[in-house]
């Protein structure tokens, strides 16, 4: 593929992914709301936009996926009372192939070969069943076709018609016995008034069918109780139910339709996130690489570098027009800095716009009931910092689905709505971003924390008693406290925190919590506005200089013999905080032989709770730098963080703190 | 037809594909990296990003030449995300050599494992040993991962 097809490439699929995205997005509003005629419409627009444009660039299976979606999506449109929740889960699946064939188109620019058939099949199936449902009329009834004076009879009866969707597991032994079974609990328990397939051929035993369609009339109220004993058979995966009411008779036109949504209890929800989000995108933007960004960040910082010898250059010469030019040079590549860190900065959206799925999904999985709330989707980040935070945020959001929220029985129980509340938001604040994931659940039980962290040996119960719940919390971010199964079980809280605390803290943030019992937990996180850009400390060591970033600097001593004590034969600094132990630099970084002789002088550094005092030859400068990776061929090396180049165009490597406290 | 970069690293020519290649650097400063394999040599700064310079003569296990400091280079490669400086005696050329040309590699050249080579090829009477660059700089990745460990352990 040549360098043109290329840009294309590049192009088709951001655009591509937005599509997808949006149709993501109107599945799950479409599931909380139930239809509208313009989500509806949107959601083709997306599908025959995709269509159209996986067509053009020779992606056939995208095509012939897409044009299916678009397919069903059509004839949804058309007949918009007829959606099921079944319809939007092979939605969401086939938005899922989609998104994971153009992630392979993206990784090595050509689709998979394999169809799929798989969602292909699915799709035509709730399509079929779709067209049938359409050629009863616009009454609302199911899949089974000519219900309507079957639902006027049972409402005329003070009962109602249902429609139920029985699926088996796939690899179900005897799935004709199974659909007997299944019949034959129906006619116990309600009157079945039409199956497919039918229930003669069922129950002579002539049907090898996984699935079926039933209609009952029960009584109103009742038909949970039909669902329990239908999913109670050996092999049953799922029964979908779905009420039909009878026809409005004095309605002449279709335009409107009771949003029967296909959710049981289609709560409206969270809504409020996802609509701000599509604002969002409507905004007229310049699409540029990511990549093409940090290679004119590179060049810049090349820029910089050559301003400043120019700058000492000229600091001898006494030509004003010189020095003025200069000046201005200065101020103007100072100007282009800014404006490129911003091109850096994205929306919080870029990432967070995958949640609402996920928490949706969860919810499902975990059996709780929730709304999921996002704000603040415009809060702009460093991209680097947010891709980074998008799995601490995954993480959190997990947790408080799983063990913040008590189960909607527990949360009755207790006198609270039965559907919980996590919130997402981002917000930025002097300097500062902040995210924070809350939810309305049971809240950290303190006194379960602090057993849990005697019984661990972290600290004494004396300790435990006199802690401030602040200090009680952050236990929680202790390693090790984590990997006890029981804490999770009990607390449930501490799975993995460590890390993610440990993943904030190596981007130059903090986290906290804040919390109540039987109010909820909050999980407050603050990052710096960007990590290109941080001040440091300039260090000499064995003819090498070396940076320390200055959040991790507490202070610089003059250190004399008198002051170091020996703890276990190692070298360690008292001061009013506490007990630092020692590292020489040059010893650690394996340079030369450690001098001898006072004083010396010690920066002592912090990471999180750790403290160390290094032993360099002298402290060089405090100044503002560029951070570097090194690259992937140097991930190995963990004791610096990255490199900075200096004003004299020679680099300098910057001091990991957490690396050299943890092995120190 | 298939170019290749011809670098010199003691007797012997190393052949780097041109589509790996992206550019052929004067020695300058070199910041060394502490904690590393000895072959790399540190990292230096290159249009504003950081690049790690390793020691091609001392990866493939061959003699550093009596080289003339004025001819020595870093070729610059980018072989899956990873950018790496090989620091060699010389850059001679860059030669065409048709695929059929390019003989399997012998089980060890120079001290390098076959599997570090694409294969080899006349070049008048000499031999061009073709660089695998993958493996030249992903095995190194793995090794580096086994010296830290080993670090981290004692």
């Amino acid at each position: 593929m040549n360098a043109v097809n290329d840009e294309y490439l590049e192009a088709f699929l951001a655009e591509s992914m937005e599509h997808v995205d949006r149709l993501e997005e109107g599945c799950l509003t479409l599931e909380r709301e139930g239809p509208r005629p313009d989500l509806l419409a949107d959601m083709f627009r997306a599908a025959h936009t995709l269509k159209g444009m996986s067509a053009t660039m020779g992606f056939s299976h995208l095509a012939q996926l897409t044009h299916r979606a678009e397919d069903l999506l059509g004839s949804l449109r058309e007949q918009p009372g007829t959606i099921r929740e079944r319809h939007v889960e092979v939605l969401l699946l086939a938005v899922d192939r989609m998104r994971a064939r153009l992630q392979s188109i993206a990784a090595a620019a050509r689709e998979p070969d394999a169809p799929d058939d798989d969602v292909l099949a699915a799709l035509a199936e709730v399509l079929q069943s779709e067209e049938a449902a359409a050629d009863v009329g616009e009454t609302g009834a199911g899949a089974l076709g000519g219900l309507a004076s079957l639902a006027r009879q049972a409402a005329a009866e003070g009962k109602v018609l249902c429609e139920l969707r029985i699926r088996l597991v796939p690899d179900c032994v005897m799935p004709g016995v199974r659909l007997a079974m299944v019949y034959q609990t129906l006619k116990q328990m309600a009157a079945l008034v039409a199956a497919r397939p039918e229930e003669e051929a069922v129950m002579a035993g002539r049907v090898e069918a996984t699935e079926a369609v039933a209609a009952v009339i029960v009584a109103q109220g009742e038909i949970d109780q039909v669902r329990h004993a239908v999913l109670d058979v050996t092999d049953v995966a799922a029964c979908e139910v779905s009420t039909l009411r009878p026809p409005a008779e004095e309605k002449v036109g279709t335009s409107h339709q009771e949003p029967q949504g296909p959710g049981r209890d289609a709560a409206p929800s969270g809504a409020k996130g996802a609509r701000s989000s599509s604002d969002l995108r409507r905004e007229p933007t310049l699409r540029v690489s990511a990549r093409k960004v940090d290679l004119l960040i590179n060049t810049l910082s090349d820029l910089v570098i050559t301003k400043t010898r120019l700058a000492t250059l000229v600091s001898s010469s006494d030509d004003p027009a010189l020095r003025e030019a200069v000046e201005r040079l200065d101020r103007l590549t100072s100007e282009i800095q800014d404006g490129l860190m911003e091109l850096r900065m994205v929306p919080v959206e870029a990432v967070f716009h995958r949640y609402p799925r996920m928490m949706r999904d969860l919810e499902r999985r975990l059996q709780r009931e929730f709304d999921f709330v996002m704000t603040g989707l415009d809060t702009e980040m460093d991209r680097v910092v947010l891709e980074e935070m998008g799995e601490v945020v995954v993480h959190l959001l997990r947790n408080a689905a799983d063990h913040g929220l008590e189960p909607p029985e527990v949360r009755e129980s207790c006198g609270k709505p039965r559907r919980g509340t996590i919130r997402l938001s981002a917000y930025a604040s002097g300097g500062h971003v902040y995210i924070e994931v809350a939810d309305d659940g049971r809240g950290i039980d303190r006194r379960r924390v602090l057993d849990s962290a005697v019984e661990k040996g972290l600290i004494t119960p004396e300790e435990g008693a006199e802690m401030p719940d602040e200090s009680v919390y952050a236990l929680l971010f202790r390693p090790g406290f984590s990997t006890a199964e029981r804490v999770s079980d009990i607390s449930g809280r501490g799975v993995g925190l460590d890390a993610v605390r440990d993943k904030v803290e190596a981007l130059g943030g903090r986290i906290r919590v804040e919390s109540a019992a039987g109010v909820g937990t909050t999980f407050i996180i603050e990052l710096p506005l960007t990590l290109a850009i941080l001040p440091a400390l300039l260090v000499a060591c064995c003819g090498q200089v070396f940076a320390i970033p200055t959040a991790n600097v507490e202070e610089v001593r003059r250190m004399t013999e008198d002051d170091v004590r020996h703890v276990q034969d190692r070298p360690v600094l008292p001061d009013a905080a506490g007990i630092v132990p020692i590292v020489d630099l040059a010893e650690r970084l394996g340079l030369e032989a450690r001098r001898d002789g006072y004083p010396r002088t010690a920066v002592v550094c912090r990471d999180g709770r750790r403290r160390l005092a290094l032993v360099v030859d002298h402290v060089l400068d405090e100044l503002e730098i560029v951070n570097k990776p090194l690259g992937r061929y140097l991930q190995g090396v963990k004791e610096f963080a990255g490199a900075t180049i200096l004003g004299d165009g020679r680099v300098s490597l910057i001091l990991d703190v957490r690396s050299i406290a943890n092995t120190a | 037809m298939d170019s290749y970069v011809v670098m010199r690293v003691g007797p012997e020519r190393y052949g780097a594909h041109v589509s790996q290649v992206r550019s052929v650097e004067r020695v300058g400063d070199i910041t060394p990296v502490p904690r590393t394999l000895s072959f790399i040599k540190g990292v230096m700064h290159l249009r504003g990003s950081i690049v790690p310079v390793i020691d091609l003569a001392e990866r493939v296990g061959s003699r550093r030449g009596s080289a003339d400091e004025e001819d020595r280079r870093i070729v610059v490669a980018e072989v899956e995300d990873m950018v790496v400086g090989m620091m060699v005696d010389a850059v001679e050329d860059v030669v065409h050599i048709p695929p059929e040309a390019v003989e399997p590699p012998p089980p060890v050249v120079g001290g390098l494992d076959a599997v570090y080579l694409r294969g080899v090829a006349r070049l008048g009477d000499d031999l061009l040993v073709l660089l695998n660059l993958e493996r030249v700089f992903s095995a190194v990745e793995a090794e580096q991962l086994k010296q830290v460990e080993k670090l981290v352990r004692g």
